[in-house]
């Protein structure tokens, strides 16, 4: 039932696509072979430093991580839900399926899906739910875009997008934020 | 009345409705440490207890009187009426100034006495006896040779020794208590996975990062956690020698990597991976590093426990629309539905008797502490806590206390809570939120 719906946004999204377009974009062939999944954008200074209670020896290891994303578009980057919810709303797969279309000209973006909950609940169970908010999305873009191009990454309810506990915050914090 | 509660121990015959007072307090004396409180009022059933303050020669630290230390422990284990100091009709430091009935006079059924004599260089000799009070005969009595920096853990372990004497297992003082601190600065957060006392005091960094560090669960053997980290931008669970510092990645798999629960036996975790597509519960076996599905189902399935015996897990699912708490066999079988009351069950945790089941629960006034008694058809969950913003609850040892992050104003802190509902206790504060919880199953000092 959802996908009958998918391409019939399809064709709303494409309007909106020919519409963004009308105004002079920046393609992404300025970094086409970037692979965000391993991007090189390294976080300086940021590392996890363990260390022992015993001999107070202590080890550290450079992580590489972060986030890549050109302006190609002015379609909206983030998307939001409802509470406990991993349901794609309509106006959601509108702006996937624009998306989808953007991702399937240029096959050099790779995308990365970032799901995120609000803070209530427990965060181990935010951090599932940001998966699968992620995973709706994936599987929305999939029908266009190959998912060996797709990343998805969960930060559960650990890096809201507004630090306030009402439901005007809750909700702009039920997300998945589009990465390329 | 602030001021007047600004003292280390707060103890009053509270109501559930003074509760919203003394948020406003902990908000303001944020520095309040070691903060007992008793939350019901009349029908109190703890054994009651005298705790004479030691006698020391040549140490002037407060925070090292053990009686201070040993009073607070008892209290917060529920299992105690310890009749403050008060009303005691004399201070004895050693059995032969003991009058009995000076004790039986104030309704005490046990008393503890004790000394430190300074030895010099840096070592204090603490004595303490355990008596009973109507048979005038000493339970149990001992001797420690300390620094002073390892007084308190010498309280510790006397308060053990009397929890074990009266009520006949092990205490869970002399443990400790694993957790995650977060301090934020113009710079971004710092994340630190500390182990501290019981009490929450001696904190001490095992991993820094300024990645977000969750779901922190001891080895049967307390020599090693396994947790979550999100560095790298992807969910990881790795394994930390606590002593060494040492750690491993155990994953790589795609997806989530997140909930890892060390089974009874340390040879394996259950955790939850979401790499068939959806999040699902696994058992890792940590020798062989394969993991065998559990569940199978569209819904988020996460937080697996373990019962005590190894042969069941209980996990959060979201296949009845709303988070509930289910069990199924290690070996594989259909899921059960163990809660039905409320509309948020999560983060479910298992008694160390088998018999319950805690758990954070929303049933239209916050999350709570939530109990569920294995074996109970109609599925009740009894609130236990009190000030609706609980997450991560676990267990101690024995069974009679559960540790648990709680919001306080805007502040998250640990607090311990008696399993009869009757005495909460904050752990020490320094800075930051503190979250994620978890007692150690044995004592470090062993």
């Amino acid at each position: 039932m959802r996908l009958n719906n998918i391409h019939l946004t399809l064709v709303l999204a494409s309007a909106l696509f020919i519409t963004a377009c009308s105004t002079p974009q920046k393609p992404a062939e300025e970094e086409p072979s970037t692979a965000v999944a391993e991007t090189e954008v390294s976080v300086d200074d940021k590392s996890a430093t363990t260390e022992g209670l015993g001999s107070g020896e202590s080890g550290s290891s450079d992580l590489e991580g972060g986030q890549s994303s050109d302006e190609v578009t002015n379609i909206p980057r983030v998307v939001y839900f409802e509470y406990d919810s991993s349901d794609v709303s309509q106006e959601v797969q509108s702006i996937i399926a624009a998306h989808a279309v953007i991702l399937s000209q240029n096959p050099g973006l790779n995308i990365v899906l970032e799901g995120h909950a609000d803070e209530r609940g427990t965060r181990e169970y935010n951090l599932a739910l940001g998966q699968e908010r992620a995973q709706a999305i994936a599987e929305l873009l999939q029908i266009n875009v190959n998912p060996n191009r797709i990343q998805l990454v969960s930060y559960g309810e650990e890096e809201p997008a507004v630090l306030e506990s009402n439901e005007e915050a809750w909700a702009r914090n039920r997300r998945v934020e589009i990465l390329y | 009345m602030a001021r007047q509660t600004q003292q280390r121990h707060v103890r009053q015959g509270l109501t559930w409705c003074l509760a919203l007072v003394l948020s406003i307090f902990w908000v303001e004396s944020v520095v309040a440490q070691d903060v007992t409180i008793e939350v019901t009022g009349g029908a109190y059933s703890g054994i009651p207890i005298s705790v004479v303050p030691f006698s020391i020669n040549g140490l002037s630290d407060p925070n090292h009187q053990p009686a201070d230390i040993i009073e607070s422990n008892l209290r917060a284990s529920g299992r105690f009426d310890v009749i403050p100091e008060k009303q005691h009709l004399s201070r004895p430091d050693a059995l032969s100034e003991v009058n009995f009935r000076d004790w039986r006079l104030i309704k005490s059924e046990a008393l503890v006495i004790g000394n430190i004599v300074n030895l010099g260089n840096d070592r204090y000799e603490v004595r303490f006896r355990l008596l009973d009070v109507f048979s005038e005969a000493q339970l149990v009595g001992k001797k420690f040779v300390v620094p002073a920096n390892n007084m308190r853990q010498a309280a510790h372990q006397i308060s053990d020794a009397i929890y074990e004497q009266m009520i006949g297992r092990p205490g869970d003082f002399d443990k400790a208590i694993a957790f995650v601190n977060v301090r934020s600065t113009e710079e971004g957060k710092t994340y630190r996975l500390q182990i501290a006392d019981s009490d929450g005091w001696n904190p001490k960094t095992i991993l820094e990062s300024p990645y977000a560090i969750l779901s922190p669960s001891w080895s049967p053997d307390a020599s090693r956690i396994a947790y979550v980290s999100l560095e790298d931008s992807k969910t990881r669970i790795f394994i930390q020698n606590v002593w060494t510092g040492e750690r491993t990645a155990i994953n790589g798999f795609e997806g989530l990597n997140t909930a890892p629960s060390w089974s009874p036996d340390g040879s394996r975790l259950a955790l939850t991976l979401s790499r068939d597509g959806n999040p699902e519960i696994y058992v890792y076996d940590i020798t062989t590093k394969k993991a065998k599905r559990i569940t199978r189902h569209t819904a988020i399935d996460t937080e697996a426990a373990w019962s005590p015996d190894g042969d069941t897990l209980i996990f959060t699912s979201g296949r009845a629309g709303r988070p509930h708490i289910y069990s199924v066999p290690v070996d594989g079988g259909r899921p059960k539905r163990l809660t039905r009351g409320g509309n948020y069950n999560a983060g479910p945790t298992f008694s160390p008797d088998g018999r319950h089941v805690a758990m954070i629960t929303n049933q239209g006034n916050g999350y709570k502490i939530g109990l569920y008694s294995i074996g109970d058809v109609s599925g009740t969950v009894t609130e236990l806590s009190t000030a609706g913003g609980e997450e991560f609850v676990r267990f101690s040892s024995s069974g009679d206390m559960l540790v648990f992050a709680t919001t306080i104003g805007s502040q998250s802190r640990l607090s311990t809570i008696s399993i009869n509902g009757q005495v909460q206790r904050f752990l020490k504060y320094e800075d930051g939120a503190y979250r994620e919880p978890a007692w150690s199953p044995i004592s470090l000092n062993q």
